[in-house]
């Protein structure tokens, strides 16, 4: 799934961040290329920043895919059904295969998977907000799929386009399997909604929970979101967080409507003149709250990431030691071929 | 149907596939490599399909018909007639994977006799999963391999994994399947633990008779109580 904290801004990276007019000819070239829609590929010449930049949107990425598995992961044991305890299972593994598609894009940049985890562990590195917010029931489950892989889709399908070609490629597969997840999690809510009054009333809470965090996804408004720009400059950001929002509240209304759920937004309007809903306002202390790693689950997530790598580092070193032994032996039975 | 295997023993290998499925599924997110997860994943998402064609199976011969979730969801910790092994809590990595290729192991053969078993809808399961259990089998087999030859930490997990899960295996090769062969399977499961075990330069143990699982089957209560509990907080409920 998506991030919002993509588009925090980032200091460093913006002070960092080049500008065209005083742009060399090389950079003055890689542009050019931008404007052409050329894919960036990883042999090509490339700006140091954008280089850098995409180091660290693809990594949160990453990140995002592998701390989002333990918010749904959490209601695996759980499932109430065996159909939807394999769906969640085959669910949550596809986001783990996304990080790993992820983390590689990133290693084509010269990046290393183990700096960029140990970024993740260190909570230099940020991954999306979202996933600290905790799974208290079964609806969550659909709500996630319905609501949050939605808004990643939104996020996503126009990173299909971005400039960086495996960055380009990668998304190309994780949407289908995220169009895939956001069916599966309206079929979870479409069955509650369905179902009995505890499970309509399940899925109704839900929705109240996770509505205004997953309008939060798309980060910062675009006034506010000063990242936005040099990322569209360089081909990664396609269309900005206002409009992407705004394309995410005119589709799942109805989609609401037709569960007969109600969104929890008094001031949820259609306005004809607009063609749009109007929607109250965001809560962005909440948002930056969370960013900072004061949400409900914050410490838990990456305590859960740190302890399984930390509870996994005899077997990656045992693989490590035997793989040596493996090569060292075969070394040795060469050499007595060779001697005899 | 007279070739038909009894309902028995397709519950013993569909509650074995399914709670062995439910313990791997445990590790969904928490495995000691994002590789790894993703492997361990298959496995579960394979056994715990070969449990629900097995329960499908079961569910659809009784008489009135009932339900795979009504097998799994609404039977109690005594109904359930799974290996011991299968029920188990996870303990390290090394017992998980352990568990898998002593599992798999006893798999490989009950798959490929019932695969040329008169019973043809068993048969039709089994050809599916012999496949995946082969899958399965080679997996665990390289870890247990790594462990058993890789650094003193993971000889000496590896080698306490076998100590808590051996008392175990006893019971894997008495049981009886009908459709297959005892002694052939026997033999079958000996020669592939011997040639991991030789290759992993660990010693196996003895065989003992086997040992009579606490008949409470803590693990097995504590597992059905978690897996059970929403489906039964809302019993008349469609998900």
């Amino acid at each position: 799934m998506y991030t919002q904290a993509l588009d925090v801004p980032d200091i460093a990276a913006q002070q960092a961040a080049p500008h065209a007019h005083g742009a060399s000819p090389a950079e003055a070239n890689f542009l050019a290329r931008i404007a052409r829609d050329e894919k960036i590929e990883p042999q090509d010449e490339m700006p140091e920043d954008y280089r850098k930049s995409l180091i660290r949107q693809i990594s949160q990425h990453a990140h995002s895919e592998v701390v989002g598995m333990l918010p749904e992961g959490n209601w695996i044991t759980r499932a109430p059904s065996l159909k939807r305890k394999e769906i969640l299972l085959a669910k949550v593994q596809d986001e783990g295969g996304h990080g790993l598609y992820l983390y590689s894009a990133a290693e084509t940049l010269g990046a290393s998977r183990d700096d960029l985890v140990d970024a993740l562990h260190s909570g230099k590195a940020k991954y999306s907000s979202i996933f600290n917010y905790p799974t208290d029931s079964w609806a969550d489950i659909g709500t996630i799929g319905w609501l949050v892989d939605g808004a990643a889709i939104m996020n996503q399908v126009p990173l299909c386009r971005c400039s960086y070609g495996p960055y380009a490629r990668a998304m190309i597969r994780v949407c289908k399997e995220e169009s895939f997840h956001q069916r599966q999690g309206f079929d979870i809510v479409r069955a509650l909604c369905e179902g009995t009054a505890a499970q309509k009333q399940m899925a109704q809470e839900s929705v109240n929970r996770w509505w205004w965090p997953t309008l939060m996804m798309f980060g910062p408004h675009d006034s506010d979101s000063e990242h936005t720009g040099q990322a569209s400059a360089w081909g990664i950001k396609r269309i900005s967080n206002d409009d992407l929002r705004q394309r995410f509240v005119d589709v799942t209304v109805p989609q609401a409507a037709f569960l007969g759920l109600t969104l929890p937004d008094a001031l949820l309007k259609w306005n004809a003149d607009r063609g749009h809903y109007d929607f109250g306002p965001i809560d962005w202390n909440e948002f930056w709250r969370v960013v900072k790693g004061d949400g409900p689950c914050n410490a838990e997530r990456l305590n859960d990431r740190v302890q399984a790598f930390d509870d996994g580092g005899w077997v990656r070193e045992a693989a490590a030691a035997h793989a040596d032994k493996r090569a060292r032996r075969a070394v040795s039975a060469a050499s007595v071929r060779i001697a005899a | 149907m007279s070739n038909a295997i009894p309902e028995t023993s397709l519950l013993t290998l569909a509650d074995t596939c399914l709670l062995w499925g439910h313990r791997l599924s445990e590790w969904c997110g928490h495995g000691p490599a994002l590789e790894e997860d993703i492997a361990l994943t298959n496995t579960a998402l394979d056994v715990i399909g070969q449990a629900r064609a097995l329960l499908q199976l079961v569910a659809h011969r009784r008489t009135p018909p009932t339900t795979e979730d009504a097998l799994a969801y609404f039977r109690d910790p005594h109904e359930f007639r799974n290996l011991s092994l299968a029920e188990l809590a996870n303990g390290d990595y090394a017992q998980t994977i352990l568990r898998s290729f002593l599992l798999a192991a006893w798999f490989v053969p009950v798959w490929e006799a019932l695969e040329k078993g008169a019973d043809r809808q068993v048969a039709a399961i089994a050809t599916n999963a012999s496949k995946e259990a082969r899958m399965q089998l080679r997996h665990a087999h390289d870890w247990v391999v790594r462990f058993g030859d890789g650094t003193p930490e993971s000889r000496r997990r590896i080698e306490a994994a076998v100590a808590s899960l051996w008392p175990r295996c006893g019971e894997l090769l008495d049981v009886e399947i009908d459709g297959t062969a005892r002694t052939a399977r026997r033999d079958a499961w000996l020669s592939i633990v011997t040639t991991t075990f030789t290759k992993a330069t660990m010693t196996m143990p003895p065989m003992g008779a086997a040992s009579t699982p606490n008949s409470s089957h803590p693990d097995r209560v504590t597992l059905l109580t978690e897996m059970q509990s929403l489906a039964r907080q809302h019993p008349n409920a469609v998900w």
